[in-house]
């Protein structure tokens, strides 16, 4: 979600191979975080870790719907 | 940590390419050359049909080599120009001298990758920090504080 601080990191292996994740934020917001990186080349593998299914907060009151 | 992602860089940002393609000349310590349509050369000598913006000369590469070069595509990205038998060669690093071949491609990959994310993550607004692991992996940390 867009106002949350939040970290990503990036590994870039000696062959070029790069992996992301993000901390700080929970659900499918994340996936917005790091659009802009996708830009970068085509995403080969993309799978949500535990935290991805757990509810963003109670207060924006958002519904996963997975 | 929520999130896990693996990409495939694509050469999109010629500045991060320009920028990559110096860091891999310094660090193997060759030459590139940077033109308009600048013609491909193959290793007898013979001049190629193929032409690129960035091209690193076949003595620089290796052995029996032919000269590697980097093109503009019509969308402004970049493709690696290289022949069949330096393909050939990276496949079978136990048959032939690989000369600079594999540090030469996957150095410009990784040099690229590390600076189109540099370039993009200023812009998206991160701050940046970065580690380099022992294992040659480059660790970027971006942090924005919204």
């Amino acid at each position: 979600m867009f106002g949350k601080p939040h970290s990503i990191e990036i590994e870039i292996a000696p062959d070029g191979t790069m992996e992301s994740t993000v901390d700080g934020v929970a659900g499918p917001n994340c996936h917005e975080l790091t659009l802009w990186l996708e830009q970068l080349g085509t995403v080969v593998e993309d799978r949500p870790t535990d935290e991805f299914y757990q509810m963003d907060g109670l207060a924006n009151g958002l519904t996963l719907g997975y | 940590m929520s999130k896990y992602r693996k990409i495939a860089v694509e050469f999109k940002d010629e500045g991060a390419l320009r920028a990559a393609l110096q860091d891999v000349a310094e660090q193997v310590g060759i030459e590139f050359e940077e033109g308009q349509d600048v013609h491909l050369y193959g290793y007898q000598g013979d001049v190629r049909p193929e032409t690129a913006q960035f091209v690193i000369r076949r003595q620089h590469v290796g052995g029996a080599a032919n000269d590697v070069g980097f093109a503009r595509q019509p969308d402004g990205s970049y493709v690696l120009i290289i022949s069949d038998y330096d393909q050939s060669v990276l496949r079978n690093s136990h048959t032939f001298n690989m000369g600079n071949r594999r540090a030469i491609l996957d150095g410009v990959k990784q040099r690229y990758a590390y600076h189109a994310t540099m370039n993009a993550a200023i812009a998206q607004g991160y701050s940046v920090t970065e580690t380099a692991m022992d294992d040659g992996t480059i660790r970027m940390q971006l942090v924005r504080a919204y």
